[in-house]
């Protein structure tokens, strides 16, 4: 993802949110553009774009630096970064095993367990933490941003796996944003669906970036619900032509899995959707219209 | 074609149960993953489906046993598909893609549909497999489960995806007094359908799709334990003894374990004097109170709490009591109940906390309280006071006593429910709390920012404009210092008149000039004129000299001829005076 500041002066310092180094892991995509600051130049230095990644080399040669500095901007993104923490810990809710007599000799044959919620806790619970990253836009309705969900994704799923991101950026850097953008969308639409198995989400995250780096298309026969919504989600992506995602597209849809998501919108609409405030973004107005202008040359092109 | 009730069957050529039911179906549907808490599923469609009129015994064995199969099939574990066999499924056994339940309801009849992938271990013999299930002839372990299903339902629809080896089972289900079930007591044998492709086909829409985390589960499940009404004993109420006979106390006696209802009846009087006190005192200081559920949170932990203080303050004036009517002294003992499980750190008395201040600051309090449940602390003492309680239960031989503490157990498993559901509610509200305060807070912060950028615009325009202003007065100073130095002004006046005046002057003799160019025009024009009348005067005297030098020729000769030689010379002066 392209961003034209490369550098800012110094004087900025006061405006720019710090990460320690060390709290960076490696190959975690990044929620902004990342800023060092040079003591030589007395300038703070583009190091790397929004949803870019360190590797552990990078890191470890950075360290000396001590911080990384994000614009302001990033805070808007703090609160979706939050709430895929708090759906992630929601999915790895397990059963708890209640052995009172731990440490001591004799085991408890038959110990206390604590069962996990069920599926239509979690679904309730989950779709409670991602109904308000619908936002309602004064031109487009009721919709997300695909910058937004990827974030949120990349909080609930686990890191993409460190060869598969190198070798994406070894194949097409460009097409890195769209594999995110396209792999996150899905998830974000699985969970609203009540697909609340983590590891069946990181498998179709993983899946669909793959598929999309590698330029495949997608499935000819759809033979099963998953198949279907990546159908719907790729036609609804292309739809919104990397700009934001519309609520209303699934409305126009008559396949099932898009009556069931629009059902489950209903209640979003109803009770869960932020419309009081405006919408998080990561750009600056001139950058978001670049962005766009970008995108848009690209997804034409 | 299966056909069951009025309405037909609208579609059986995509996966789902809407295609089954009538346009004004509900459809309720869940993405499963594994089949633990697959009961409270079945609960909670039971508790929506109540006043439907829906067999409920048919509708959890249905879900229960195709779940539980489905699971077994589609597990990537090689295993025979009946459910707990040798080897059971368990958390590292988990599956590529959900099985998909949906439970369907229209105006007759209810449909239960379950999808999921079949093992590649099964072998699908789809030929005559309907007679063979009908007649309960089953050829392996997978027609087995099929016939087990169908037992339970009044029809059975099996639609399989060859290439997928997709599968879904429908169970239909009819409802009493909505449909005839006399008529389906006379079981059709299993549907078989083949779906090829569902790419592209338009599907058979219900009225609504219902995920079921969007039932409100929490009401719909709450328990009931407790609240059981006690019927009145036919022999009479017995009350206790008054002083005298114009008394009108009436006390019940008889009744020396706690109910359920009078614990709650208590606690909930305990809870308003203790909620219109502290609204009192709010009040009192200008405060206006609100029932928040922190409060109500920290006030069942205090109640909860009380009461095992009572229940131990009890049990051990019972030890003592016994002591002295000289039993057992291995009893349970002050010493037995305070050197309990417990450790140390967790005998917390929340009331002295909230007294004390300490859990004053709500957030904090329940933060701590929810690090405690997260962590399981709250759940270990309060499985520990179950133990203790079960222990001391062993240890009296009383029957009374026996009673009066499973009334307490009773009492403290009901809280432990009611603190777990309220911690629950708690968690989610703090929650979104904290995102909505969150997201309050950012767009606040963003809002200064555009604010602060906008003063500071209107400040540089600001600076600007006083720059502006500077500069105009500096040049009005100038131009009037150069106003008082007006010497040069004089002469460039005059110069200027004089110039005027010389301007006038020429145009004034331009004037004349041109009246006397238009005088010389009609000079010219009048001369010409008269040169053009002197040209044809002299043409006209050029033409009359011709005719008379013509005249004169002729003339002459004749005279010659008339004269002779000597009046010659005569005649010749003569013509040459008359010419």
């Amino acid at each position: 993802m392209e961003f034209d500041k490369k550098k800012l002066p110094k004087e900025n310092l006061h405006t720019l949110y710090r990460v320690k180094v060390e709290t960076i892991k490696p190959f975690a995509l990044m929620l902004g553009p990342t800023y060092l600051f040079f003591k030589a130049n007395e300038k703070f230095v583009l190091v790397k774009e929004p949803l870019e990644f360190f590797t552990d080399v990078e890191l470890t040669r950075l360290d000396l630096h001590k911080y990384f500095y994000f614009p302001s901007t990033v805070a808007s993104i703090l609160p979706i970064r939050e709430a895929g923490q708090r759906a992630r810990s929601l999915l790895e809710m397990k059963e708890i095993v209640f052995d009172k007599n731990i440490g001591s000799a004799e085991e408890d044959a038959y110990p206390a367990v604590i069962l996990p919620p069920s599926s239509f806790e979690l679904s309730d619970r989950i779709l409670r933490t991602v109904g308000p990253l619908w936002f309602t836009y004064p031109q487009d309705g009721i919709a997300v941003d695909p910058f937004l969900v990827t974030i949120f994704v990349n909080e609930v799923c686990d890191l993409l796996p460190a060869e598969r991101l190198i070798k994406a950026r070894e194949q097409n850097s460009e097409r890195i944003d769209q594999a995110l953008f396209r792999s996150s969308w899905v998830v974000f639409l699985a969970l609203h669906l009540g697909y609340t198995d983590l590891n069946v989400l990181n498998d179709l995250r993983l899946r669909i970036f793959e598929e999309n780096m590698d330029c495949l298309d997608p499935p000819v026969s759809i033979l099963n619900e998953l198949d279907e919504l990546i159908e719907i989600s790729y036609q609804s992506f292309e739809n919104s032509k990397m700009q934001l995602l519309r609520m209303d597209f699934f409305s126009k849809q008559n396949v099932k899995i898009s009556q069931k998501l629009e059902d489950r919108f209903a209640r979003i609409k109803n009770s869960l959707v932020n419309s009081g405030s405006p919408p998080a973004f990561v750009f600056e107005k001139w950058g978001q219209e670049k962005w766009g202008q970008q995108k848009r040359g690209l997804t034409d092109g | 074609m299966v056909n069951f009730g009025r309405h037909k069957i609208r579609s059986l050529d995509t996966f789902g149960v809407s295609g089954l039911l009538s346009e004004q179906a509900q459809v309720f549907y869940s993405a499963l993953f594994y089949p633990k808490q697959i009961g409270k599923v079945s609960d909670l469609l039971a508790a929506r489906l109540k006043k439907s009129g829906v067999n409920e015994v048919k509708l959890r064995s249905i879900l229960l046993l195709a779940v539980f199969h489905a699971y077994q099939s589609q597990s990537k574990q090689k295993r025979g598909f009946w459910p707990f066999s040798r080897s059971e499924p368990n958390e590292s056994d988990p599956l590529d893609q959900p099985i998909i339940l949906e439970c369907g309801i229209d105006s007759e009849k209810l449909a239960i549909g379950v999808c999921f992938n079949l093992s590649k271990n099964i072998t699908l013999d789809l030929e005559s497999i309907s007679d063979r299930v009908s007649k309960k002839e089953p050829k392996d372990s997978f027609e087995e489960m099929l016939v087990e299903i169908q037992n339970h339902t009044d029809r059975l629809v099996l639609k399989s995806e060859a290439s997928s080896r997709r599968i879904e089972l429908v169970g239909l289900l009819g409802i009493e007094g909505k449909i005839d079930l006399m008529s389906s007591q006379h079981r059709e044998p299993m549907e078989v359908v083949l779906i090829e492709h569902t790419n592209g086909q338009a599907v058979s829409k219900p009225r609504v799709y219902i995920e079921l985390g969007d039932l409100d589960h929490l009401q719909l499940l709450r328990e009931t334990l407790g609240k059981n009404h006690i019927s009145p004993s036919g022999a009479g109420e017995f009350l206790a003894p008054v002083e005298s006979f114009s008394s009108t106390q009436e006390i019940p006696v008889g009744k020396s374990a706690i109910t359920r209802q009078e614990a709650d009846e208590e606690f909930k009087k305990a809870m308003a004097s203790e909620t219109g006190a502290l609204q009192k005192n709010n009040e009192a200081k200008g405060e206006v109170h609100q029932k928040t559920p922190i409060s109500t949170f920290q006030s069942y932990l205090s109640q909860l709490f009380k009461k095992i203080h009572i229940l131990k303050s009890k049990n051990s004036a019972n030890n003592s009591d016994e002591k002295l009517a000289g039993g057992s002294s291995q009893g349970f003992g002050a010493g037995n109940v305070q050197g309990s499980n417990l450790q140390p750190e967790e005998q917390v008395d929340f009331q002295a906390l909230i007294q004390a201040g300490e859990m004053g600051n709500p957030n904090m309090a329940v933060r701590k309280l929810l690090a405690e449940l997260r962590v399981g602390k709250l759940q270990r003492r309060l499985l520990g006071i179950d133990s203790e309680l079960l222990s001391i239960r062993k240890e009296i031989a009383n029957p009374h006593a026996i009673a009066w503490i499973e009334g307490i157990l009773n009492a403290v498993t009901q809280e432990r429910k009611h603190v777990h559901d309220l911690t629950v509610k708690l968690e989610r509200n703090i929650n979104l709390k904290e995102f909505e305060n969150k997201k309050k807070l950012t767009d606040l912060q963003e809002e200064l920012k555009v604010k602060e950028s906008s003063l500071l615009l209107k400040s540089n325009a600001l600076t600007q404009a006083k720059d502006q202003v500077t500069q105009l007065n500096v040049q009005m100073g100038r131009l009037k210092a150069a106003n008082s130095s007006s010497e040069d002004d004089v002469n460039y006046k005059e110069k200027y008149n004089l110039a005027n005046k010389l301007l006038d002057s020429a145009k004034e003799e331009k004037i004349q000039f041109q009246q006397k160019f238009e005088q010389f025009k009609v000079l010219n024009r009048q001369l010409l004129d008269k040169f053009k009348q002197l040209k044809e005067e002299k043409n006209l005297l050029k033409v009359e000299n011709e005719k008379l030098k013509a005249e004169v020729v002729t003339t002459i000769p004749l005279e010659k001829m008339g004269n002779g030689a000597g009046g010659g010379s005569g005649n010749s002066s003569g013509s040459s005076q008359a010419a």
